[in-house]
């Protein structure tokens, strides 16, 4: 049967906005409106093609669907084999509901260099998109690392005081992780002869050879997700990136990361996952409790999310490393709502920001006066970010959490006293921000959210919500696919 | 018969000998426009040289004692052509803005030329020495070519004496191989070697002749040279530097490891592991403080030849192919950016520090784009063709067995990917305080946009273009 190439779609449309992108002429404000309009519509387009897949994406099945296969390299047929299980399919619609919310927001922030903030932000997407995408491994390191490109500019270019600074630790770390990647990838490829990730999951590696391989594969994804102690390139790109950068790096590439080890390490190596999980599971433990204090010691609004960030990707680690089912689906429901609460915690600063230049809890106080809107949307994310019953960020923390327990009991008490310790640098921050505040500040001058910002954050505060409400909705697509993936494991 | 049949042989090197001659001949009668007139000899001469090889058959194998042609060999003549006539073509702004259009510079590239064809097919060792000989003395001439330039004649005093030093100690080890076999045609050394092997001389004899190719090819320990005579040349003969003889020597030098050196392959292997790893810890760390763009790349040259010597180790024909992919990729990376850095000039100087380079991408956007392909390919992050070609390197490496190698290697990739990055920040990042106007001119553009193209899209070649080198037989 030949059908419409729509993965091949989905990541050729941003790319052909960034070309068009490029060739806009014209005078400058001309230009740069344009420019929103195209970057808005084509993530549109996408959107809409995502939605597509989703309608017609077989459930039950438990095979990579809508699969794409050409060779690249004839050697160990190296193709570009794109195709998507339902794991991927929640990554990429996460990716493409990301997007417009960004570039619906940019309309009111970027000020400068529009045309290649804009082609940046196209590649990204279609990167991102072909990192969830890819069935091969090579042309998943290919995705993987050229994602370092666009974010490299975003950062550097559009970001704060010290963005050279961060942009090269960025870069730089993540190129050191993924080179040990590419090593491991070689290596496969030349034992097992192929390059095909659905052929190597039925390919059986030696156990020695599993644990070095699942070793250099490790520094790469853990830095990209990132995990503690490689979290430290994060709260710096964090504070410098741009709004729209830190929306999309906390929404989705800190997803890139553990969805590798969810699609490479636990399928291809199942031995060397289990070797290695009470190590994960020590790392995340860590993570959730030490970056958890780090965030109570911040004054920057933004870097306390940031080292947040940090803490809930401790639960993604340590429940994809429970090697359980409902650990898994915890996770990736955790994934899923991190990406659209974080998103929105760093839209509220962003929006923040752009009202008084200020990212310093002792600059404002008393926001529930002048911004009542903004107050309401802001603790809702910000108590789904704690985990309250209810919103999204609970369901996430709880099957993680049960997941944990089943095989690792201390260690599931300390993750789990992250809950609170969540809720006690969130809470305080809502405290100083929101209620309470000294009075030096310039609250009175703050306006109010116009109708397209109140339309953005109502949009994530509905999601995060219904998630909460439904989980229903992720867990049943993810199901089969996360059964297939613990298939390697007795 | 046989005097032309082997006229034949040679005849593309007749053809530049020939050209070469009529030009000097011509430049000395001309009486004005001599350097236009002159360029415009040399570009027919290698036009019509290059014909010759495309048109008669290519995979025609002919020989004689000391003189071999393959498929190969053609195909690395036609690229060597290729390029100099590019040199030729985008130094033609820079040596005229810079006053340097005299009318020697085309012929003693014709002369380097001349001596690249012939190391290249040979096949006895005195005539590789002589070869290399014709190419290095043209070359030194080149690099002093500013000669009212106190850098220029200094770089070229240093290139002399240096790598006088290096051809005496390749004759040297050459008469000791001499010495023991009483021969210097390849295929004779082998077969002796074959049947004797053990030889304490003969050993040294490849030693002094791998050392004095290793400082042709400017690898570390022997890289001395590098970034003073990169510096003080000028860029256009930069260029040539970086580019072609790298393609030469490399050849040449893996024939000799692969001919009369084949059973020595215990020995050489060790030596040039250590020039690999001294080769890309030199040149990634000491690149890493540069502030001048020449020597920068000067440094990044030696880390290049680090890794290309990786697939001469596994002495497969698939190693040897990834080496020539890398060595082909890097050099149209190095012509693209080189080009760029020869048209770089503001308030009529040339732009020689990288801190120059501040505001680019808001004065010349085009060129700060293509550059900035250009770089990241040079760093090998995909989907640039550098990925491909460092990828390849390391599977070489794996597959021979050296996997400690690899890992060297993509350590000391992250290190000098950081320099490539700090050139892109300065283009980007870095703020200015007035926009600086740069001069640039349309050659520079064309070679800019074709070079950063190619690193763009070889990866929808890729499959071909490997398929392609594994067939020839290297």
């Amino acid at each position: 049967m030949i059908t419409f190439p729509l993965l091949s779609t989905i990541i050729i449309v941003p790319l052909i906005g960034a070309i068009i992108a490029f060739l806009i002429k014209g005078d400058e404000a001309n230009v740069s409106k344009n420019l929103r309009e195209l970057a808005i519509w084509t993530s549109l387009v996408v959107l809409v093609i995502s939605i597509i897949i989703l309608l017609q994406f077989d459930l039950n099945s438990q095979n990579f669907q809508f699969i794409e296969k050409k060779t690249i390299l004839s050697k160990f047929d190296i193709s570009y084999h794109l195709g998507v299980d339902s794991v991927s399919l929640i990554f990429i619609l996460l990716t493409t509901t990301l997007f417009p919310i960004c570039f619906l927001y940019s309309k009111l922030s970027i000020k400068f260099r529009t045309r290649e903030f804009v082609i940046a932000m196209l590649a990204l997407e279609a990167l991102t998109l072909g990192v969830f995408c890819s069935l091969d491994i090579v042309l998943f390191y290919i995705f993987f690392e050229s994602l370092l490109i666009p974010m490299f500019l975003i950062i550097g270019i559009w970001g704060g005081k010290n963005r050279i600074f961060s942009s090269f630790k960025f870069f730089l770390y993540t190129l050191a992780g993924s080179v040990f990647f590419l090593i491991s990838i070689i290596f496969m490829a030349y034992t097992s002869n192929t390059t095909s990730i659905p052929q190597l999951d039925n390919y059986y590696f030696d156990v020695y050879l599993q644990k070095w391989l699942w070793f250099g594969m490790f520094l790469s994804f853990a830095i990209k997700v990132p995990m503690w102690p490689f979290h430290t390139w994060l709260p710096d790109a964090h504070v410098e990136a741009p709004t729209i950068g830190s929306m999309i790096l906390a929404g989705v590439l800190l997803k890139v990361g553990a969805f590798a080890f969810l699609r490479i390490s636990l399928p291809i190596l199942p031995e060397a996952s289990i070797y290695f999980s009470s190590f994960i599971m020590t790392l995340s433990a860590i993570a959730v409790v030490y970056t958890s204090i780090v965030a109570f010691a911040q004054t920057d609004i933004k870097k306390l999310i940031a080292y947040s960030s940090v803490a809930h990707m401790g639960y993604v680690t340590a429940g994809i490393f429970s090697i359980s089912k409902i650990g898994i689906q915890g996770s990736l429901f955790q994934m899923i709502s991190h990406g659209i609460v974080s998103a929105g915690l760093f839209l509220s600063i962003g929006l923040l920001y752009e009202r008084t230049k200020s990212r310093i809890m002792d600059d404002y106080n008393l926001i529930i006066k002048s911004m009542p809107i903004f107050s309401l949307f802001f603790i809702v994310l910000v108590l789904s970010s704690v985990g309250l019953p209810g919103t999204s960020g609970f369901i996430g923390e709880l099957l993680v959490v049960i997941g944990v327990f089943k095989n690792f009991l201390i260690l599931g008490f300390i993750i789990s006293s992250g809950i609170i310790l969540g809720a006690v640098y969130m809470m305080s921050l809502v405290r100083k921000i929101i209620f309470t505040g000294s009075n030096s500040s310039t609250v009175t001058e703050l306006t109010d959210l116009n109708v397209l910002e109140i339309l953005l954050m109502l949009f994530l505060v509905f999601f995060t919500l219904l998630l909460g409400l439904f989980p229903n909705i992720i867990l049943n697509i993810t199901e089969t696919s996360v059964i297939e993936i613990l298939k390697n494991f007795n | 018969m046989d005097a032309f049949s082997n006229l034949n042989l040679y005849l593309p090197e007749i053809i530049i000998f020939l050209g070469a001659l009529i030009s000097i001949v011509s430049g000395a009668f001309f009486k004005n426009n001599k350097y236009n007139k002159v360029l415009f000899l040399s570009f027919m001469t290698i036009t019509i040289s290059f014909s010759f090889i495309l048109f008669s058959d290519i995979s025609n194998e002919s020989s004689s004692n000391n003189f071999v042609n393959t498929t190969f060999t053609n195909i690395v003549k036609l690229f060597v052509l290729t390029l100099a006539i590019g040199v030729l073509y985008v130094s033609n702004g820079y040596i005229k803005s810079n006053k340097l259009n005299l009318f020697e510079y085309p012929i003693l590239l014709l002369f380097a030329v001349l001596g690249m064809l012939l190391m290249i097919s040979a096949n006895d060792l005195l005539f590789l020495y002589i070869s290399i000989e014709l190419q290095s003395l043209s070359l030194y001439v080149l690099v002093a070519l500013n000669r009212d330039s106190l850098k220029s004649s200094e770089a070229a005093l240093k290139y002399f004496i240096l790598g006088s030093i290096a051809s005496a100690i390749i004759l040297y080890g050459i008469s000791m191989t001499y010495s023991i076999t009483g021969t210097t045609n390849y295929n004779l050394i082998k077969e002796f070697s074959f049947t004797d092997k053990n030889t304490l001389i003969f050993s040294f004899g490849l030693i002094l002749i791998l050392s004095g190719m290793a400082f042709k090819l400017s690898a570390a320990p022997f890289h001395m040279w590098t970034p003073d005579v990169y510096e003080g040349s000028p860029s256009s003969v930069t260029t040539i530097l970086i580019t072609i003889p790298k393609v030469v020597v490399f050849v040449a030098l893996v024939k000799l490891l692969n001919e009369p050196f084949f059973y020595f392959k215990n020995l050489w292997q060790q030596i040039i592991i250590i020039i690999i790893v001294l080769s890309m810890a030199v040149g990634s760390i000491a690149a890493l403080r540069q502030e001048n763009i020449k020597r920068l790349f000067a440094y990044g040259t030696i880390a290049n030849i680090g890794y290309v010597l990786i697939g001469v180790i596994s002495n497969s024909n698939q190693g040897l192919s990834s080496s020539i992919l890398y060595l082909v990729i890097y050099t149209i990376a190095s012509l693209g950016i080189f080009s760029f850095i020869m048209m770089c000039r503001k308030e009529n100087s040339q732009v020689v520090h990288l801190q120059g380079l501040v505001g680019l991408s808001q004065s010349n956007s085009f060129a700060a784009i293509c550059m900035v392909m250009l770089l990241l390919s040079m760093a090998g992050i995909p989907p640039f063709a550098g990925f491909f070609a460092k990828f390849y390197i390391f599977i070489a490496a794996v597959e021979s067995g050296f996997l400690s190698l690899a890992i060297i290697g993509v350590i000391f990739s992250v290190i000098s990917a950081f320099y490539y990055l700090k050139i892109i920040k300065i283009m980007y990042m870095d703020s200015q305080e007035d926009i600086n106007i740069y001069e640039v001119d349309n050659k520079m553009y064309l070679m800019l946009l074709i070079t950063s193209l190619v690193m763009l899209v070889f990866i929808f070649f890729a499959n071909d273009f490997i398929n392609f080198l594994n067939k020839l037989n290297i």
